[in-house]
């Protein structure tokens, strides 16, 4: 009886997808939200923070892993992150900058670590090797150091580096 | 709570006079002006000007975050201008917004209620549509519905104040302040609050710019929000206030100053979590706008709160939360710590976000017998199996006992300086101490506590001065160890093992190590005593909450007695804290009269300049800094030249500022043989 349990979920953009429970409840959101026992069939849940577009990428991505579950990524990274994920997760990674933003958010207001995980590496390997200053222009980040704080951190810096 | 508080503000609004100081530093007079709560107060200590500026300056930073980031004023904010009919519209929103948040992501925090909150959401996201669409005619039904929500209304109100609480506030604080806010809004009528709602308010409307009946305090909902958020503004300043006044009996002191508060605020984790969480949030700009020193800039406007649905993404919206998540995939040290330098947040986080560390030392492979039970090259995962089935590893070890200690503490980045960097190497190669390189390279006889050399980076760590005081040298270079130890009173049993086989090279301290536990690469105190084996073995004992002046030292008889310290290099050595000169000509003492109330930061002095006859060009002398009893800072040269001149000392004033010694007075003393 279980497995053919759907629940609808309602994106912010008021567009609702049909999905297998079993396959939302990779979700922790989702998931807390339906052992709060209703008995409805087809339970509707209102995503309000997510767009359709993100909504639907994380539908697949939770169909495709809720069969095949994803390799814990290596933390750190080595090298790009393209060398250690799987090839549909490869796919599933081409997308454009938007939308990979609108997904960690997704994924961290759905509370869904393996693709929080996937997409802040991704993250991650694109702000490799760049300077304070890009990383900063990057995220809009204000640089709030004096220049004597600056100082001291890269001293203590010098510290920490191997020989 | 709320008796304390009586007590602690007798006078709330009636002593403004009290304090017309025209620093710097003041407050604008209407803008949240805290000294006129802070008069004699329930501890029997006064504030100071400059504490209850301390106090005030700590509560801005909380507070004012929390009033920015809460959903509604951001609301208010960014549609000023439709003003009235807007502010009708808000209260719907508000409720709407929050029982969203509170509902979807926040359940957990009221396990019982969910389904009601959520059937609120419904009512009210219904209402405001309907309040949008539909005449006029439908509003009194809309009414009476209204006043029958109004019980849930508090109830959800609250449940909103716990999830900005939670979200800005830790630990045990969030908790008693959401409890405080609880009371205040749930009995608005029964207990006073002792500051006053209408300042809350006036801050507010200032800062935004609006005029008072866009925010009437008559609207239940704009009421009940300034009660919320002034209930928590006095909890926290009670609660601050109490700390810096144990703080301040502590120290004997009576009044409270801002130090008390500095010290509280250490003493406190959770306290010093918020604090310093917020310190590294808040834009400058904020400070500057209520210290009246920039009044015309209005800190940037959120711009990406929501609204812009459609539009492009960019990382600038990422909440900053992610940020965390992000850099726990960087792959290197060196990227790691030059991140450092992004912002004061960033630093933050990976200063002290163990999760970070955690994932870096991750499939670092930790190769070589670091340490005795390290006989195999083994990730982490394998090192935690290792260190959960630890304590049964015999001996003791030193190695063992840094990481179980690091492990038990969930310090990951100590275990990563350790494990994968090896800054304790000397530990390894102990055994070479036999060799006089070694010991001179590792342990300074000027009693200097520790220094890291750039240029070979190596971490040098000297015996503490303490330990000196502890053995009695024998006169010449090939000293002994002597036979008095103390050690730890309830540790007798592990040095009886020890007893016949070992001789004791030097106990560290590691609560002289001030420099190290900035970088937290060490533990915060304890006393590590090496120990040296006949057969050229080393063995460590760590013993945590320990340290020489401590009083549960007992003496201890080391039955052996045959490790001999090397013979120095040094023209010169410390011996039971008087410095013998070799060749006492060429060793002059330089005293300088140390800045008062700058005690540390000053054992480091890898190079000072050093002429011995002005007509010279000034170079570059290896030197060494230490502190003496009455706190001056002695210099000892090692490699000048003899001479019968008067030397001069030439310290470089950025060298002087670095260690914070800009009023230093330099003066020469002629050593007495």
């Amino acid at each position: 009886m279980s497995e053919t349990k759907q629940v609808e979920l309602t994106s912010k953009d008021k567009v609702s997808f049909k999905v297998d429970r079993d396959v939302i409840l990779m979700s922790g959101l989702v998931k807390d939200m339906l052992e709060e026992g209703d008995e409805d069939e087809t339970p509707i849940i209102p995503i309000p923070n997510v767009d359709s577009k993100p909504l639907q990428k994380v539908i697949e991505y939770c169909q495709y892993h809720h069969k095949e579950p994803a390799q814990e990524i290596e933390k750190p990274l080595k090298g790009k992150i393209e060398d250690v994920i799987c090839d549909w997760d490869k796919k599933f990674l081409e997308i454009d900058q938007s939308l990979l933003i609108e997904l960690i958010m997704a994924a961290n207001y759905l509370n869904i670590k393996d693709l929080l995980d996937l997409t802040c590496a991704k993250v991650a390997s694109m702000i490799k090797g760049k300077s304070p200053e890009q990383i900063r222009e990057m995220f809009g980040i204000e640089n709030d150091f004096t220049p004597e704080e600056e100082a001291k951190i890269r001293e203590e810096n010098k510290w920490c580096e191997e020989a | 709570m709320s008796l304390f508080l009586t007590h602690c503000f007798p006078h709330a609004s009636s002593c403004t006079d009290h304090y017309e100081s025209d620093s710097e530093y003041e407050c604008r007079d209407d803008l949240f002006d805290l000294n006129r709560f802070t008069q004699p107060i329930h501890v029997g200590l006064d504030l100071t000007i400059e504490g209850s500026r301390k106090l005030g300056h700590y509560l801005l930073i909380i507070m004012w975050r929390l009033i920015l980031k809460s959903p509604m004023l951001f609301r208010v904010r960014d549609e000023a201008k439709e003003q009235v009919k807007l502010l009708e519209k808000f209260c719907c929103q508000r409720h709407e917004e929050f029982a969203r948040e509170v509902c979807c992501s926040n359940h957990h925090l009221f396990e019982d209620s969910s389904v009601e909150v959520f059937d609120d959401m419904q009512v009210w996201a219904s209402m405001r549509e309907s309040e949008e669409n539909e005449t006029r005619e439908y509003e009194g039904e809309k009414r009476i519905k209204l006043d029958a929500e109004s019980l849930s209304k508090v109830y959800t109100l609250s449940n909103y104040f716990a999830t900005i609480v939670k979200k800005y506030i830790f630990g045990e604080l969030a908790k008693h302040g959401t409890a405080e806010i609880y009371k205040f809004i749930t009995k608005q009528n029964k207990i006073a609050l002792t500051f006053k709602i209408e300042e809350l308010r006036d801050m507010v409307l200032k800062y935004f710019e609006y005029t008072p009946s866009m925010l009437p305090l008559e609207d239940q909902d704009v009421k009940l929000y300034f009660i919320g958020m002034t209930a928590l503004l006095e909890y926290l300043a009670a609660e601050m206030i109490e700390l810096g006044g144990n703080a301040a009996r502590d120290a004997r002191q009576e009044y409270i100053t801002p130090s008390c508060f500095e010290i509280a605020t250490s003493g406190d984790a959770e306290l010093e979590r918020t604090v310093l969480f917020h310190m590294n949030h808040l834009p400058l700009v904020d400070f500057n706008y209520f210290y009246g020193a920039n009044q015309t800039v209005l800190p940037p406007i959120d711009v990406n709160e929501k609204a812009n649905s459609g539009e492009e993404f960019n990382f600038t919206q990422l909440p900053t939360e992610l940020h965390n998540t992000i850099l726990k995939n960087v792959s290197s040290l060196e990227e790691l710590l030059e991140m450092r330098l992004v912002c004061k947040q960033w630093n933050y986080f990976i200063m002290n976000d163990n999760d970070i560390w955690k994932s870096l030392i991750c499939n670092n492979t930790i190769s070589e017998d670091l340490f005795r039970f390290c006989d195999s090259t083994f990730t982490v995962g394998e090192l935690e199996t290792i260190l959960s089935r630890g304590k049964d590893l015999k001996p003791l070890h030193f190695g063992q006992q840094v990481i179980n200690h690091f492990y038990e503490k969930n310090d990951w980045k100590s275990l990563y300086f350790i494990l994968v960097r090896r800054h304790l190497t000397f530990i390894r190669d102990l055994d070479l101490m036999k060799s006089r390189e070694f010991f001179d390279e590792y342990f300074n006889y000027d009693s200097s506590v520790e220094s890291y050399d750039n240029s070979k980076k190596k971490l040098q760590i000297g015996i503490t001065k303490g330990v000196f005081a502890n053995f009695n040298f024998t006169k010449h270079l090939s000293s002994r160890v002597s036979s008095k130890v103390y050690i730890p009173k309830d540790a007798l049993s592990e040095f009886l093992k020890f007893g016949n086989n070992y001789s004791l090279v030097g106990v560290i301290d590691f609560s002289k190590f001030s420099s190290f536990i900035s970088c937290r690469l060490f533990p915060k105190n304890g006393l590590l005593y090496c120990f040296y084996h006949k057969i050229n073995q080393a063995d460590f004992l760590f013993f945590e909450n320990y340290s020489l002046e401590s009083e549960q030292l007992i003496e201890f008889e080391i039955k052996d007695k045959s490790f001999e310290f090397p013979q120095p290099i040094n023209p010169y050595q410390v011996y039971h804290e008087q410095i013998i000169v070799n060749q006492p000509s060429c060793c002059p003492l330089f005293y300088l009269q140390q800045a008062q109330g700058h005690r540390s930061g000053c054992n480091l002095a890898p190079s000072v300049l050093f002429n011995n006859n002005e007509d010279k060009p000034e170079t570059m002398i290896q030197s060494y800094l230490r502190e003496d009893d009455e706190d001056n800072i002695v210099l000892l040269s090692d490699t000048l030249e003899e001479s019968e001149d008067t030397f001069s000392i030439y310290i470089s004033r950025e060298d002087l500022i670095l260690r914070k010694f800009e009023n230093a007075k330099i003066e020469y003393v002629k050593p007495n043989y």
